[in-house]
């Protein structure tokens, strides 16, 4: 056997005697065992990952381990491998950011559960990217979308988790039937499992390909369905979120790009589907992260938002291979992957800054903290390189590639035949200026409402730095996105000479030049702007005395405007009582309420669920616990399919 | 002797010009309300006296307050040397659009996080209007640098501006909305009427000048200085694409153009100082219907480049 695959099989032992460690050590040997475990396993995802990032590797399980006559097949290649090099960062900084959290918030978490599922849920991410076959990838998909919904509801006791448990397991098993079909429908057409075999040929797939690009869509989080993120990640533990949303968000975008590098024919149905799906999720994710209170939930529609820039690029990548312009296609497929790849990174950052921020404050609101700038002083560093990256700006990584987004789509306006799309990527391009500074101000509220002005609770107040191994997990996703940004263009030439047979020139940055000068810059204003210290003062309260912590800007108060101006799609209805014998002159008690809610959630879902419940009513009238009922039910189906199956 | 010339224009421009463009502004303005109006090197003098002055910082307020100051600075003096807005001038990095646009957002990232340090309700309230105009105006500002760059059929806008398109006169209209667009775009940039009044007593009511109240001293000369540059990259940028348009009708020689640049930037800050002299600040809800204008501007030049690339 292969070296690959000895390290494959190591790394499956590993996760699975740290899954076993979890359910039957005593208590106090869990989490140093389990975090030493999946470094590990961590560490050897990332040999095999950098094994074959230039030369893809091949290996299935022996003989009792198979589907039938179908083998536990794995393949490695360059569109994996950068995929399970993520896999590796992530997974290590959440192994050593979880003991941490876990302890501070013990009194609700379930620690057994947490660990089992964790190592579970790695093992199946790597799983799932490693597949080389449909029924291997299903299997793997399965196991990731059930512990990651156990995670979901770590906090057993929580009614909230329990429904964002039941709303994710709904979006996954739409996802889990829709892929299913899909690919049963691509077997009778291929009559081959293997990932590497299907070639998609359009038009005559069409029927597959939108059943798994819309089983893909779901489980990404892709407008309009996207209502499960929001859901699950406030109430998943912050590692789980970093785990969710920075890795398992870009399973199915990765099944896309593999999808759409083999595939040839007429693409413009799909192309199109993604292209109107991807620019609606960036701009909604983009409005609803601005109004958002809770900064998890914040972060949850930013995911949105930036899967909708990836599905985007991919778009842009159908309609290179529908126009048969190899370039677009390279520089689209790039660009999706590349995004995916830094988004993995600084979107982990962030939801780890904040499980900080939750673990020494115990608040989810923003509402509640403010001033954390001098008690959690190297989160707040970790949590503004996140917010930059995440607003693309230069010189981090999240520019980097939201700059090749942007060149795709600018390359699809010069070279698309029909002027439409060309019309299209403008409006796409202007959609995404809108985009990019609806996200500076999601972030500017988030990172300024959190860190700086006072206090706004006795808890932001009583905050304290949390343990130095927290720190070093964000330190560590800093240093990658820092490096990511650094190498952006080795990366994107590399994965271009691997996944396409001609050399395809991209466009680039001189990214390294301005990495370093702009890095200059800031260490030169920073030793600069500390070398005096001027004197200090009350900020400015008019001459009245001292500002009370009220008196300052509110989470929601700062996105007010965007409130209003998107109205329509952001339900806001806000209830005024005032109570009290004089109402009108002296009101003893204001109650403000305000509730918000999402168009979508009111017009669509609502509805929808109303429905689903109406005909569920009739329908259970058909079990009416009766035996006999059952056992007519059975004999019924049982002629109807030897009816069926004897004519055809 | 025509090195030493390029450098004593490029200085003039640079540390010159943006004196020059707020002296005539402010003297514009004086005139139309009847008063004397400030002496030449008055924008100078009130620069040095305030970098002369003590600073006070909040004690609220964390070491990103300050250094938001000199990253609003820095970033400024790096987008002078990216944004191609001078002619003869040498260009740092390639002057990509997208480029310009984020590093135009992480200046005004950082003006942001220096209003909300310290906890001011007055910063707040200012940054939160700066951040909804700017989202507001970002897609115009993307649609019109777009509808330039792709007539060039490159998002290197330097380049856009240096290909010869000499009596290709269906290239005029982009140029011509872009600029446009770019100016009403540049008002709300800068916060000039009749978004934002900088002349108003109340703070509550203003844009820009609530986002910087608490600072002063050094880091508030910074924050002036870069206001300054900003009016002059922007202010440069739309003289480029305004003689880009004259230069598809006339041949104009590279001499000519380096003048109508400094004679345009000029120009531009006295209409500007016309147009504040003459109209009132719009309620904060009429807001929205201004930047409409300038989003469809913008809307009209990519249909123009796209209407021209299909070869009528």
């Amino acid at each position: 056997m292969h070296i690959i695959s000895w390290l494959f099989l190591a790394s499956f032992l590993v996760f699975i005697v740290a899954a076993g460690v979890a359910l039957f050590a005593p208590p106090k040997l869990i989490a140093p065992v389990c975090t030493a475990a999946q470094a590990t396993g961590a560490l050897l995802i990332l040999a095999i990952s950098i094994l074959t990032i230039s030369e893809p590797s091949q290996w299935h399980l022996g003989n009792p381990f198979a589907f039938g006559n179908v083998p536990i097949g794995f393949k490695a290649d360059a569109l994996n491998s950068w995929f399970l090099a993520l896999l590796s960062v992530v997974s290590i900084s959440v192994a050593i950011f979880a003991p941490a959290y876990l302890k501070t918030h013990s009194e609700h978490l379930h620690s057994r559960l947490f660990w089992f599922c964790l190592s579970l849920f790695i093992l199946s991410l790597q799983g799932v990217f490693l597949a080389d076959n449909v029924l291997t990838l299903l299997v793997f998909w399965e196991l990731m979308s059930f512990t990651s919904g156990a995670l979901v509801v770590t906090d057993t006791s929580s009614r909230k988790a329990q429904k964002a448990a039941i709303v994710y397991f709904g979006a996954t098993r739409m996802a889990t039937s829709l892929l299913g079909a899909g690919f049963l429908w691509l077997f009778s057409i291929t009559h081959s499992w293997s990932l590497s075999e299907m070639h998609f040929r359009l038009p005559e797939m069409l029927g597959p390909a939108i059943l798994i690009t819309l089983g893909c869509c779901i489980k990404a989080g892709v407008w309009p369905f996207h209502i499960w993120l929001p859901y699950a990640h406030p109430c998943a533990p912050a590692p789980v979120s970093a785990l969710m949303s920075g890795i398992m968000i870009k399973v199915p975008i990765y099944l896309l790009c593999r999808l759409v590098l083999s595939a040839s024919g007429d693409l413009l149905p799909l192309a199109i589907l993604l292209f109107a799906l991807g620019v609606i999720s960036s701009f909604w994710g983009a409005i609803f992260a601005v109004v958002q209170s809770e900064y998890k939930q914040l972060l949850a529609y930013s995911s949105v938002e930036n899967i909708g820039l990836m599905i985007t690029a991919l778009a842009v990548a159908c309609l290179g291979i529908s126009f048969n312009l190899p370039q677009l296609e390279a520089l689209g497929l790039i660009a999706a992957l590349l995004h995916a790849f830094n988004h993995g990174l600084f979107k982990s950052l962030l939801f780890l800054s904040a499980g900080t921020i939750d673990s020494s404050t115990h608040m989810l609101n923003l509402e509640q903290l403010g001033g954390l700038h001098n008690k959690l002083p190297k989160t707040m560093f970790c949590f503004l390189i996140g917010a930059l990256a995440i607003c693309a700006f230069p010189p981090l990584n999240g520019f980097a590639s939201k700059w090749l987004i942007y060149q795709s789509l600018f390359s699809m306006a010069l070279n698309s035949p029909n002027k439409l799309f060309a019309g299209s990527a403008f409006i796409a391009m202007g959609t995404f200026a809108l985009v990019g500074a609806l996200s500076l101000m999601a972030f500017s509220k988030a990172f300024g409402v959190a860190f700086l002005g006072r206090p706004r609770s006795k808890a932001a107040e009583h905050a304290k730095e949390s343990a130095p191994s927290m720190v070093v997990a964000q330190a560590l996703l800093v240093a990658a996105c820092l490096g990511s940004a650094f190498f952006t263009t080795v990366l994107a030439n590399h994965l271009g000479a691997q996944l396409f047979a001609q050399n395809l020139p991209l466009p680039s940055l001189p990214m390294p030049l301005l990495c370093t000068s702009m890095l200059s810059i800031a260490i030169i204003c920073y030793v600069v702007a500390s070398s005096t210290s001027p004197r200090r003062a009350s900020t400015w309260e008019c001459g009245y005395g001292d500002l009370s912590k009220r008196m300052q800007v509110s989470s929601r108060s700062y996105a007010h405007t965007i409130e209003l101006l998107f109205s329509t799609l952001v339900r806001f209805v806000e209830t005024l009582s005032i109570g009290g014998q004089d109402r009108r002159h002296f009101p003893e008690q204001i109650k403000s309420h305000t509730v918000q809610s999402s168009l979508l959630e009111v017009w669509i879902y609502g509805p929808l669920i109303h429905m689903i419940r109406i005909i569920s009513q009739y329908l259970s009238k058909l079990q009416a616990g009766s035996i006999h009922l059952y056992l007519i039910y059975v004999f019924v189906t049982l002629i109807v399919l030897l009816v069926v199956g004897t004519k055809t | 002797m025509k090195t030493l010339f390029i450098s004593i224009y490029l200085v003039f421009a640079i540390v010159g010009l943006p004196f020059l463009a707020l002296f005539l502004l402010r003297k514009t303005k004086a005139i139309l309300q009847n008063r004397i109006g400030p002496p030449l090197l008055q924008p100078l003098y009130d620069l040095i006296k305030t970098i002369r002055k003590d600073e006070v910082v909040s004690k609220d307020a964390s070491y990103l307050f300050r250094l938001s100051a000199f990253f609003v600075f820095s970033i400024t003096l790096l987008l002078l040397f990216v944004v191609p807005w001078l002619p003869l001038k040498p260009n740092l990095f390639h002057s990509d659009l997208f480029l310009i646009i984020y590093l135009f957002g992480l200046l005004r990232f950082f003006a942001i996080i220096g209003g909300l340090d310290g906890g001011s309700p007055f910063g707040a309230f200012g940054t939160s209007r700066e951040a909804i105009l700017a989202a507001l105006t970002e897609p115009a500002i993307m649609l019109a640098l777009v509808a330039v760059a792709f007539t060039a059929k490159s998002t290197n806008i330097a380049s856009a501006l240096a290909q010869v398109d000499w009596h290709q006169f269906n290239h005029l209209p982009v140029w011509l909305l872009a600029a446009t667009s770019l100016y009403l775009a540049s008002l709300v940039e800068l916060s000039r009427m009749p978004i934002d009044d900088p002349n108003t007593h109340l703070e509550l009511t203003m844009v820009h000048e609530a986002m910087m109240i608490e600072y002063s001293g050094l880091s508030l000369a910074l924050i002036q200085a870069a206001y300054a540059l900003r009016m002059l990259i922007l202010f440069g940028l739309i003289s480029q694409f305004l003689i880009h348009a004259l230069a598809i009708i006339l041949p104009i020689s590279l001499l000519t153009t380096a003048i109508l640049t400094v004679v345009l930037i000029i120009s531009l800050s006295i209409i500007t100082a016309i147009i504040e002299s003459f109209t009132v600040k719009l309620a904060w809800r009429k807001n929205p219907e201004f930047v409409a204008f300038t989003l469809s501007f913008s809307f009209f030049a990519s249909l123009s480049t796209l209407v021209e690339g299909l070869s009528l």
